[in-house]
């Protein structure tokens, strides 16, 4: 193994098995679990004879199927700076395929599975090597963004339809399909160079906002739509999931007033939890641009937009919990509302404080939100809305404090 | 008191390694020129003018208001870092409404100044290049009007038109607004003081030479 091939599989084989590990064990779990009652034998001999246009729809399906889930494993693995690196090295394309093909290999196991339950009309190495080898622009391709993207994933799907279909007539196409892929290769591969500039993915807003805090908040959101649209996604996911649960809960259970709270708080424990991960991301976006010193608002009212954004990303979610959860009465709703306050205040509150430290622990969203379950499920009501006179302010003043140690920590670097 | 920028026995101290000042300064307008040699210190002190850094000793205040502490002042000074700051995700027209309405001017509109540096409004900063970068910094350290405007070598990465057009600029503004520039070699223009400054000594002044209207 040369130094390249080392390199090369360091920077872009590594990090993609273990992205693509995930969807190939479910995959192998599926055809582990079909394999009972599946004679694969007879189905290979069932799928030779049928028509030959509903033969190419199945396994075109089957290969832009795999090669999009592959492609998104991948997809990440061109956002690294080392990759740029690579790029700028005199690398000729054949040579990008050589040294990506260790790499890669992994993501053509499944297709040379699916591609045994194909007629076979040639030579078997040919009917592999061709056919399967033109997943390599696909799977590329389903990698990639921007124009690239659609550019190689529909010649990839379009020439490997069109010689599934002709290869029923006559074997001799696995032998083009070869050359097709031959052809292919440098050419999609060279393409990983376009995929190093980073393309934003966001439309130009506007940024005019009447007060300082709105500025902020709105300058956040637009960090998070532009660069975490997918944990963005996951909040919402993990949001309608929390409704389907109340939902299931309100229409097949005829519980109390004192039951639904409980289930709404515990419920909202769940929802509340990715917050201080997106929160984490943010500051890693924003880096000093969090906060500075100089900018003419205080640290009270940057805490005051940062507990302002993650209001807005979780008010929805949490509103029509309270809407499902309405049979729990005013008094209980009243409870939950300052429930949802004190636990998007603390959890401010200890991010703010914890910015500077690298080692925390993902956990604080899901500690804040069970103790404050726990506590206003189990604590009379006046006790807790007591306590909530001393832990609001803390929460607000450990956020202040934390801004602070923040500027200052991060705008003494320089001298010059 | 109008614009006053009064800096008293200003010095910055990093660690105990590193120190530069103390500087005293107290203008109503005007074009002062930072000079000094790489790590001199120029940073440190425009960072601490600007109420970015909380100096080890002394005081400065805008109109009577201590930078550090006072908000009004700091909606009434800007800076322009020499380091490349502005978040990528942004468009050149959302970083200066962003500034203005940090500001309370959410209305300030930068496309003049945009226009006269041939900067794309539409222009992600994430892609910009050093030289378009350092005209957004500038046109969001121009939003609302700052009285008081600190350009960290600013002129540095300019096209030859751009630095013309700020030189026109600043010649304008020094008459109503103070302007602390440092620029490494010959300064691009005239001003009314120079400060030298050295680590470890104190910030001298060394002669006025911008010749008044």
């Amino acid at each position: 193994m040369t130094l390249h091939d080392r390199l090369f599989f360091q920077l872009i084989g590594r990090p993609f098995y273990r992205r693509v590990m995930l969807p190939l064990g479910f995959l192998l779990f599926v055809v582990v679990l079909a394999d009972a009652s599946v004679n694969w034998y007879a189905l290979r001999n069932q799928l030779a004879i049928w028509p030959t246009l509903r033969l190419s729809a199945l396994f075109t399906f089957l290969f832009l199927f795999w090669g999009l889930i592959a492609g998104k494993a991948l997809a990440p693995v061109w956002g690294q700076p080392a990759i740029a690196f690579l790029v700028r090295q005199p690398i000729s394309r054949w040579r990008w395929v050589r040294f990506l093909a260790p790499s890669l290999l992994i993501a053509f196991l499944p297709l040379i599975g699916i591609w045994w339950l194909a007629p076979n009309h040639g030579n078997t190495v040919v009917h592999y090597l061709g056919f399967v080898g033109l997943a390599w622009p696909i799977i590329l391709g389903a990698s990639f963004h921007g124009k690239s993207r659609y550019k190689w994933l529909t010649i990839g799907t379009t020439s490997f339809a069109i010689l599934t279909f002709t290869y029923t007539y006559q074997g001799w196409v696995s032998l083009l399909a070869i050359i097709i892929t031959i052809a292919f290769l440098p050419m999609s591969s060279s393409a990983i160079r376009e995929q190093t500039v980073s393309h934003l993915k966001a439309k130009p807003g506007n940024l005019k906002s009447k007060t300082p805090v709105m500025a902020v908040i709105r300058r956040d959101f637009r960090c998070l739509w532009c660069l975490e649209r997918k944990t963005l996604f996951v909040l919402v996911q993990l949001g309608v999931v929390t409704l389907l649960m109340m939902l299931a809960i309100r229409i097949n259970t005829e519980a109390g007033s004192r039951m639904t709270f409980i289930v709404c708080s515990s419920l909202l424990a769940f929802g509340i939890t990715p917050i201080y991960e997106i929160l984490s991301r943010l500051a890693t976006h924003l880096g000093p641009e969090l906060m500075r010193h100089r900018w003419p608002i205080s640290h009270l009212h940057r805490g005051l937009a940062l507990l302002g954004l993650v209001f807005l990303l979780t008010a929805p979610v949490f509103m029509l919990l309270g809407i499902l959860g309405s049979a729990m009465g005013a008094a209980y709703l009243t409870l939950f509302t300052l429930q949802i306050l004190t636990s998007l205040v603390v959890l401010c509150g200890l991010f703010c404080h914890t910015l500077l430290d690298t080692g925390t622990a993902l956990g604080w969203g899901l500690w804040v939100a069970l103790i404050n379950t726990l506590l206003v499920t189990t604590l009379p009501p006046w006790i807790y809305v007591t306590m909530l006179g001393f832990v609001v302010p803390a929460g607000v003043v450990l956020m202040v404090r934390g801004l602070k140690k923040f500027t200052l920590q991060t705008e003494t670097g320089t001298h010059g | 008191m109008g614009n006053r920028l009064e800096i008293k026995n200003l010095k910055v101290t990093f660690g105990g390694s590193f120190s530069v000042g103390p500087m005293t300064l107290s203008v109503n307008s005007g074009l002062i020129y930072l000079k000094g040699p790489n790590g001199g210190g120029k940073t440190s002190l425009m960072r601490a003018i600007a109420g970015e850094i909380q100096p080890s000793s002394g005081k400065v205040s805008v109109a009577g208001h201590d930078v550090y502490s006072s908000l009004d002042a700091r909606r009434q000074l800007a800076f322009v870092p020499s380091a490349q700051e502005l978040p990528g995700f942004l468009t050149v027209q959302e970083a200066y409404q962003f500034t203005a309405s940090l500001r309370g001017v959410p209305a300030w509109d930068g496309a003049i100044y945009c226009q006269a540096l041939d900067l794309d409004l539409q222009l992600p900063l994430g892609h910009a290049s050093a030289g378009q970068r350092r005209k957004a910094e500038l046109v969001c350290a121009l939003a609302a009007d700052p009285r008081v405007l600190l350009l960290d070598e600013t002129f540095s990465h300019l096209d030859k038109h751009s630095a013309n057009q700020l030189v026109d600029w600043l010649h304008e503004w020094a008459e109503s607004r103070v302007i602390l520039l440092t620029h490494h070699g010959e300064p691009p223009l005239l001003a009314d003081q120079i400060l030298h400054v050295m680590p470890g000594q104190s910030v001298r002044i060394e002669k006025s030479v911008r010749p008044k209207p």
